[in-house]
C-alpha cells in the first residue's frame, strides 16, 4: 500500500483524521573487541489513524497492512475518540488544516552494499585501531542505519511520502592507566544511508588516530575544578546546548503547561548575540540533517525563531497547542513510529553563527575550560540543564592546558544566555541526536562556539 | 505455537543449522492526560517476531512486525543469507537442553472506564491535596502481554499475564516559580489502589511543591554524605550493573571482571534479582535466549555472587549465564529508618533525582542534584538549587554508612534509601 492507495480513504473521513502508513527499517551492527556482538535488522510497520473530536484524540493501530484493516483502524479511532469526549464531556473547537502535497526521498542513489561489506567495514576499523594502537584496552565500532518511510493523508487533504534515512557510526577507544579505564568516542554519518557517508574504512583511519590522542590525553589528564567557571563551549556542543537548554523548555506542551519560558515570551532572555531557530529543513541553502517537509498531522512546517537577537519569540507547536497558546502553526508534530501519536518534537535546531575567532575567544580566557564534545544530556522545567562532557581542556591565561578527565556541565539556561559574550562563525552540524519524550525521535543539533559562563562538575 | 514451528521449520529447509525465535503479542490500551487533560485514547496491536539463524557459527537476527506467511518467508530468506554472511563466532549458540513450559498468571482483564475513572480520580486527588502542582504528562496502559520462545533443540516457553503501567511527569508552578520536573514509572496488577498509593508518587508529588523555593548551599564546595532516594537509586545501580552484563564484561572494560565470589562491596549491600518475584507486579520468567530465570543474589553482604550475562555473553566470557539479564532489582533493607539516617548526617543532601552523565568506566561521575534537600546537624534544613555533585560510583558502594528499613514497591524493584560519604557537593 502507498500514498495513492491512503488518498482512496480520505473521502470517507466524516471527522478531522490523519491516516498514516509507515515503515520504519534498522540495521544495526556492533563490533566489540573483535567481536560482532549485534547483527541484525529490525523492521517495523503498519498503519495508524488519529481521529479529533471536541478536543480530545482517539488513536488506534495495527501491523497489518490492506485496505479492510485501514478501515478498522479508522473506526477504533473513531470510536476511541467519541468515547473520550463522552467520557470527558469534552467541547472543545475545531483544528484547522492546510490542502497540500509534498514528497521527498532522500534514500541514497548509490548501489545498496550487502550486509557483508558493511561487516567488512567495521572489521577494518578494529584491524587498523588494534594494530595500530596495541595499547588500547578496547574498541567499539558501532554502525546504526535508520530508514524512516512515511506515507501520510488528512481530511484537510494534506499528503505527503517522503523516505528520510540516517546513517551513525560510533567509534569507542578504551585505554587503562593506573588501574582506572577511561575511553572516549566519536560519531559519524547524518542524513543518508550507509553509501552516502561511508565509502573506504581508510577514510576513517586518521580519525581513529585523532581519538586515540583524545582518549591517551583523558587518561593522562586532570580532573576539572568544581564550580561556576569561563568556558567555551566548542561548536560540537552548541547544538545540544540549544536542544537541551532552550529547545525543550520552548515546545508548546511544556509551555502549555507551565515551564518557565511562558513567563518570559517577548523578554531579553540571552545576550543580543544569541539567535536560535528550529530549522525545518533548510538552512543556509542546504539540506538539514532531518528535514521534515510535512509534519505528521499534516502541516506545513515554518522555521520557528525561537530567540532572536536574545530576545523569546516564539514556542515550537502543532495544530491544537498553535490554537491553545495563540500562534501560528510551526510544523513541530512528529511520530517515531506508525504506531505513535504525533508530539511537539524539535527538528534541527541550531543557535545562529556569529563573528569572533576560536582562538581569540579561548586568549580571553584567564582560567577556565575548553570543551570540546558532549555526551547525553537533560532538559527541565525551569530551564536548569546539564550535558556530560567526555573531552575537554583547561585554559589558563589565554592558552590551552591539560585535557581533563570526564566532567559535567550544568546551568540555568535563561541565565547562562546572558552570559555568552563571544560567539564563533563557524557553524557544525550534530547528525546523531536522538532525543527522548514519551517516544524516541531523530533530531539535528547545531551551532559555533560560545564563550559562556556554566557550573562544572568535578574535584 | 504454530508460527514459531512454523519458522523454525522454514529456517531449517533453508540451511540453517540451528535456530530459535522469539514472539511477543501485545494488545495496548492507554489513556493519556496532557496539561492536566484527559486527552487521548490509544488502541494498539503490536506484534514482535524476532528470528536467529545460525549457520556455521554464524549468526544473524531479524526482527518483524508481522506474523503474516508472505512476510515470514521474507524474513527466513533475508536472515539465512545474511547469517551465511556473517562471522563466525563459537559463542554463537542456542540451549541445548530440552525445555518445555508456560508461565499463565492470572490475568485482571482491561476496563476502560475504570482507567478513565482512576484518571479523573487521581487528578482530583492532585487538585485538591497539591496545590500548585502542573502534570505535564501521564499515561495508564494496560498491556496484555503473551510470550513465546521455541528454537531448533526442542526448548519451548511461552508465558502470559496482564498489568497496569501509570507513568507521570511533574512539576510545581506558583506565579513565576517553577520547580524542576520529575517522572516516575509505577506497574501494578490491577487498578484495586488509588494511582496516588503506588509506590513513592505520594512523597514525590509533595517534593515538588517544596521545590518552588529552593536555596543554594552556604558554603559552595564540600565533601559529604549522600542519602540516595529509591526512585533515584534505580538509575544509580543500572550504571553499576552495566559492568555485569555482556558489553563490559565482553571488552574487558567491567571493573567485576574475574570477582565471583570475591568481597567487592561493602558488606551491608545485598541485591537480588528476582524475575519471578511475589512481591513484584512485573515477571520475567525467561530470557530472549532461552533460559528459564530465577530468583537469586547479584550481590550478597558485598560478595558478587552472579553476572547478568544472557547466553551469548556467558559463551563470549567463559562465566556462567546469569541468573537473569538484570530484571527486577530488590535490594535487602537496613537497620535504620529514614529519619535516623538523616540524624546521622552532619552535612549532606538527599539525592531525590540525578541528571548527569553516564558514569565513566572507573566509576567517576558528576551530574546536578536534582529535587533535592541539604541536610545539617541531623536535620533536613532546605530544598536546593544549582547543586552539582561528583564521585565515584565504585568507591560509594564500597563504603556504604547505612540503608534504611524502609523500602519502595514500584513494581519492578523493591529499593531503600541507602546513605554514602566522600562525594563531592558544589553549589553555584
Amino acid at each position: 500500500m502507498r500514498l495513492e492507495n491512503l488518498k482512496d480513504f480520505q473521502e470517507s473521513f466524516t471527522e478531522h483524521t490523519e491516516l498514516r502508513l509507515q515503515r520504519n527499517s534498522l540495521v544495526a551492527l556492533a563490533l566489540v573487541h573483535g567481536n560482532l556482538v549485534r547483527n541484525e535488522k529490525n523492521t517495523s510497520s503498519g498503519i495508524s489513524a488519529r481521529v479529533y473530536h471536541k478536543g480530545v484524540f482517539g488513536f488506534a493501530s495495527s501491523p497489518v497492512i490492506d485496505d479492510d484493516t485501514a478501515r478498522e483502524v479508522l473506526r477504533k479511532s473513531q470510536d476511541n475518540a467519541l468515547r473520550l469526549a463522552n467520557l470527558e464531556k469534552s467541547n472543545k473547537g475545531a483544528l484547522s488544516g492546510e490542502n497540500f502535497e509534498v514528497v521527498k526521498d532522500f534514500s541514497t542513489k548509490k548501489k545498496r552494499l550487502e550486509r557483508k561489506d558493511m561487516i567488512y567495514f567495521l572489521k577494518s576499523l578494529h584491524q587498523y585501531a588494534s594494530k595500530t594502537y596495541p595499547n588500547l584496552k578496547s574498541t567499539t565500532f558501532v554502525t546504526n542505519n535508520l530508514d524512516m518511510e512515511k506515507n501520510l493523508v488528512t481530511s484537510f487533504g494534506a499528503s505527503g511520502y517522503s523516505l528520510v534515512p540516517r546513517t551513525v557510526l560510533m567509534i569507542n577507544l578504551s585505554l587503562e592507566k593506573d588501574g582506572s579505564t577511561y575511553d572516549t568516542y566519536e560519531v559519524f554519518g547524518g542524513l543518508g544511508q550507509f553509501e552516502d557517508h561511508f565509502d573506504r574504512p581508510e577514510a576513517l583511519f586518521e580519525e581513529i588516530d585523532q581519538i586515540y590522542e583524545k582518549v591517551k590525553a583523558k587518561s593522562e589528564g586532570v580532573y576539572p575544578e568544581a564550580g561556576y567557571k569561563d568556558v567555551i563551549l566548542d561548536s560540537k556542543l552548541a547544538g545540544i546546548l540549544a536542544h537541551e537548554a532552550i529547545g525543550h523548555t520552548t515546545e508548546a506542551d511544556l509551555v502549555k503547561s507551565g515551564s518557565v519560558a511562558k513567563d518570559y515570551l517577548g523578554e531579553k532572555v540571552a545576550s543580543e548575540l544569541v539567535t536560535m531557530v528550529d530549522f525545518a529543513h533548510e538552512y543556509d541553502g542546504k539540506v538539514c540533517p532531518m528535514p521534515v517537509y510535512m509534519d505528521d498531522e499534516g502541516t506545513r512546517p515554518k522555521d520557528a525563531v525561537i530567540i532572536k537577537d536574545g530576545v523569546l519569540q516564539t514556542f515550537m507547536n502543532n495544530k491544537e497547542l498553535s490554537l491553545d497558546l495563540g500562534f501560528e502553526p510551526t510544523g513541530n508534530a512528529r511520530a517515531y513510529t506508525f504506531s505513535d501519536e504525533p508530539l511537539v518534537r524539535m527538528r534541527n535546531t541550531a543557535i545562529m553563527p556569529g563573528k569572533d575567532r576560536l582562538d581569540d575567544m579561548i586568549a580571553s580566557i584567564e582560567d577556565g575550560y575548553y570543551l570540546t564534545r558532549p555526551s547525553n544530556g537533560q532538559a527541565d522545567s525551569t530551564s536548569e540543564f546539564m550535558f556530560g562532557v567526555p573531552n575537554g581542556y583547561e585554559i589558563k591565561k589565554g592558552k590551552l592546558g591539560r585535557a581533563i578527565k570526564d566532567t559535567t556541565i550544568s546551568g540555568v539556561a535563561f541565565d547562562m544566555l546572558k552570559t555568552i559574550d563571544m560567539v564563533s562563525g563557524e557553524m557544525f552540524w550534530s547528525n546523531a541526536g536522538m532525543c527522548g519524550k514519551k517516544q524516541m525521535i531523530p533530531v539535528g543539533m547545531g551551532g559555533p562556539a560560545v564563550k559562556c559562563k556554566v557550573n562544572i562538575g568535578g574535584r | 505455537m504454530d508460527i514459531l514451528k512454523k519458522c523454525l521449520e522454514g529456517l531449517k529447509e533453508k540451511g540453517a543449522e540451528k535456530a530459535e525465535v522469539n514472539l511477543t503479542s501485545t494488545s495496548k490500551e492507554e489513556l493519556n492526560i496532557h496539561s492536566g487533560e484527559v486527552s487521548l485514547l490509544r488502541s494498539l496491536e503490536e506484534y514482535n517476531l524476532e528470528i536467529a539463524a545460525l549457520i556455521d557459527q554464524k549468526k544473524d537476527t531479524i526482527k518483524i512486525n508481522k506474523i503474516d506467511d508472505a512476510s515470514i518467508q521474507e524474513a527466513i530468506e533475508e536472515v539465512i543469507e545474511n547469517a551465511k554472511n556473517s562471522e563466525a563466532d563459537p559463542a554463537n549458540d542456542i540451549p541445548a537442553e530440552k525445555v518445555q513450559k508456560h508461565f499463565e498468571e492470572q490475568k485482571t482483564g482491561l476496563d476502560v472506564e475504570k482507567m478513565h475513572q482512576s484518571m479523573k480520580d487521581f487528578l482530583g486527588e492532585v487538585h485538591h491535596n497539591y496545590e500548585n502542582l502542573i502534570i505535564e504528562e501521564a499515561v495508564l496502559e494496560h498491556l496484555d502481554t503473551s510470550r513465546y520462545y521455541e528454537n531448533s533443540s526442542g526448548v519451548s516457553l511461552s508465558s502470559s499475564d496482564d498489568l497496569y503501567n501509570f507513568m507521570i511527569i511533574f512539576f510545581a508552578k506558583k506565579g513565576k516559580k517553577t520547580s524542576s520536573f520529575n517522572h516516575t514509572v509505577q506497574t501494578t496488577k490491577n487498578l484495586e489502589k488509588n494511582l496516588l498509593e503506588l509506590g513513592s508518587l505520594k512523597y514525590l508529588l509533595k517534593e515538588s511543591i517544596e521545590q518552588l523555593d529552593p536555596k543554594s548551599i552556604k558554603d559552595n564546595k564540600f565533601s559529604g554524605e549522600v542519602i540516595v532516594t529509591p526512585d533515584c537509586l534505580n538509575e544509580v545501580i543500572a550504571f553499576l550493573l552495566a559492568h555485569l552484563a555482556n558489553q563490559y564484561l565482553i571488552s574487558g572494560v567491567s571493573k567485576f571482571k574475574n570477582k565471583i565470589d570475591q568481597k567487592v562491596l561493602d558488606e551491608k549491600f545485598t541485591l537480588k534479582t528476582e524475575p519471578d518475584s511475589h512481591e513484584l507486579a512485573v515477571k520475567e520468567y525467561f530470557g530472549k535466549d532461552g533460559f528459564i530465570q530465577k530468583n537469586d543474589y547479584i550481590f550478597q553482604n558485598g560478595v558478587l555472587k552472579n553476572y547478568l550475562l544472557d547466553y551469548y555473553g556467558a559463551l563470549k566470557t567463559g562465566y556462567e549465564r546469569g541468573p537473569s539479564t538484570g530484571a527486577n532489582l530488590v535490594i535487602e533493607p537496613g537497620k535504620e529508618s529514614f529519619q535516623e539516617l538523616i540524624k546521622s548526617i552532619d552535612r549532606g543532601i538527599v539525592l531525590s533525582r540525578f541528571s548527569g552523565g553516564m558514569p565513566a568506566p572507573n566509576g567517576d561521575f558528576s551530574g546536578i542534584a536534582k529535587n533535592s534537600y541539604y541536610i545539617e546537624a541531623g536535620e533536613i534544613k532546605y530544598p536546593i538549587k544549582e547543586t552539582m555533585i561528583s564521585g565515584n560510583l565504585f568507591a560509594m558502594f564500597e563504603n556504604i554508612r547505612g540503608i534504611s528499613q524502609e523500602r519502595i514497591n514500584n513494581g519492578q524493584s523493591l529499593i531503600p534509601y541507602i546513605k554514602f560519604e566522600d562525594v563531592v557537593i558544589s553549589s553555584k
